[in-house]
């Protein structure tokens, strides 16, 4: 589903690359942590999925595609593929919650109809039935991270990519959310989430790449934070 | 695509930065009217150029008591000469006739003059009025020839005054689209940064480039369509007041034309919003480069 082979990035010349020598291979239907400090080039791993960046060297494929030879006009194609969630939400605060998840699938052209058969299903899937018609600021963040999820997962991508997904939540509301991108990934939903939270990681028992200054240090199946935590 | 909802986008941010909007606005109207202005100017000129070239004539008067033979022979020169088309002879009683005619309202000038105080010519026409220059230099010097006059020598100082305003008009029409070019850019790209999140949420889940640019390219297309409409009105209004007004007593000999209310609305009009609609279109498209890239 997702494959780097000998991925380097370098940002400007000269300085660190960003990512070096980088090879991963994800299973279709895998959930799949990244861990590292920061600065190791977690963000930049999942920049380069989406085509937000394009790698200095190496071949990044998603979903069959090859990013590096991708045509421009097809990248919203391959985004309709990839659900995204963020540390900060990044919600729309002058529209309701419903409002904010039909926004994603208006705007890549759904008919009205499946808009409005769509938002309350996904709504319920995440566990927000009956709030659809708050604001964003109304509810509280584990809330809003639930809405931001849902937002991810209407199209039903192939894969959804979480980055720091529980960076700005309580110990109690991550594992809610958690437990919702666990979900998820049972429908068959490939996920890569980028954490530095130990304590989810080690409960969850799942691969867990690590990434330092660049490379992958570790690669490992039903992994733990690290060793030293 | 939901046309109210890209509708009221574009409507919602030309209220956010309304001032600047309106800037934009009435700076596209001020460029377009001193673009139609200028065609407005280059209409009228090719009117005249068309009513007065058309049958316009090279006069040679001829000397006082001249004698027949000489007469002869600047008519047999003429008639040797090319680009003369028509060679007409006018005695001193038609001179006097014609300048009756001419002067109808003043009758104490008539009676001051005789045919006799009035040189006899002749009227030539030319198939190629730009080529006076062949005949005033083939009968200039005869016995017989007093003096050659071109019509075109008037007219040429008065096209180049109508050109110099032309020019003026063009040239402040490229400084104003300068200027409505960078409000619009500004006016587009501060709805841009306030609707960032929105546009940053659109690429993350795969809208379209196209899709994305749609409520800022009708939003620039609004600020030109305005400001041709008031462009169009203030050159109405211009005719209104200058040309129906102050200057009136210019067309009223029915030389030099009036343009019209519909040479304005739908001789210009048509340009004039194409021209406008055109620069809003391509700034705005151009302006948000920094926005939508993928």
């Amino acid at each position: 589903m997702i494959r780097l082979e000998h991925v380097t990035k370098s940002y400007a010349a000269g300085s660190r690359p960003a990512l070096l020598d980088v090879d991963v291979d994800i299973e279709k239907g895998e959930f799949v942590f990244l861990v590292g400090s920061s600065g190791s080039g977690k963000s930049t791993f999942l920049r380069l999925l989406l085509k937000e960046e394009r790698p200095t060297s190496g071949r990044v494929r998603v979903a069959g595609k090859d990013l590096g030879s991708l045509s421009s006009w097809k990248v919203p194609a391959l985004r309709r593929s990839i659900g995204c969630v963020f540390q900060d939400f990044r919600l729309l605060p002058n529209k309701t919650v419903t409002q904010n998840v039909a926004f994603a699938l208006e705007v890549i052209g759904k008919p009205r109809h499946q808009v409005a058969r769509i938002v309350p299903e996904v709504l319920e899937l995440v566990g927000l039935e009956g709030k659809g018609d708050r604001m964003p600021d109304e509810l509280s963040g584990g809330e809003q991270q639930r809405v931001a999820v849902a937002r991810a997962f209407a199209n039903r991508p192939m894969i959804l990519i979480a980055d720091e997904p529980t960076g700005n939540l309580d110990p109690g509301t991550s594992i809610g959310i958690m437990k919702l991108l666990d979900r998820i990934n049972r429908t068959g939903t490939t996920v890569v989430m980028a954490t530095h939270d130990a304590a989810i990681v080690d409960s969850m028992r799942r691969r867990v790449v690590e990434l330092s200054h660049g490379r992958v240090v570790r690669d490992q199946d039903r992994g733990v934070y690290g060793y030293g935590s | 695509m939901r046309v109210s909802s890209v509708a009221s986008e574009a409507v919602q941010g030309l209220r956010r930065n309304l001032v600047m909007s309106v800037a934009a606005v009435v700076t596209v109207a001020i460029s377009l009217t001193f673009v139609g202005g200028a065609l407005l100017i280059r209409l009228t000129v090719d009117r005249l150029e068309d009513a007065l070239y058309r049958d316009l004539t090279v006069s040679i008067f001829l000397n006082d008591g001249i004698t027949d033979p000489q007469r002869q022979e600047v008519a047999q020169v003429l008639s040797g000469t090319p680009y003369v088309e028509e060679v007409t002879y006018e005695s001193k009683e038609e001179a006097f006739r014609r300048f009756k005619l001419q002067n109808p309202n003043d009758p104490d000038l008539i009676a001051n003059v005789t045919a006799d105080a009035l040189p006899e010519s002749y009227r030539v026409e030319l198939s190629d009025p730009e080529q006076y220059e062949v005949v005033a230099s083939a009968v200039q010097g005869l016995p017989a020839v007093d003096e050659v006059v071109d019509f075109r020598e008037f007219l040429e100082s008065l096209f180049g005054i109508l050109g110099g305003l032309r020019n003026f008009a063009l040239a402040t029409a490229g400084v104003q689209i300068i200027a409505a070019t960078l409000l619009i850019a500004n006016t587009v790209r501060v709805t841009a940064f306030s609707r960032r999140r929105e546009t940053g949420v659109m690429r993350l889940v795969g809208a379209t480039r196209w899709y994305i640019q749609l409520p800022f390219l009708v939003e620039g297309l609004v600020i030109g369509l305005l400001g041709t409409a008031i462009g169009v009105g203030l050159l109405a209004a211009g005719k209104w007041a200058l040309l129906d007004g102050q200057l009136e007593e210019l067309f009223r000999n029915g030389i030099i034309q009036n343009p019209s209310y519909t040479d304005i609305v739908l001789g210009q009009g048509p340009w004039l919003l194409a021209l406008g609609l055109g620069i809003s279109a391509v700034t705005s498209l151009l302006a948000l480069q920094r926005y939508v890239r993928v």
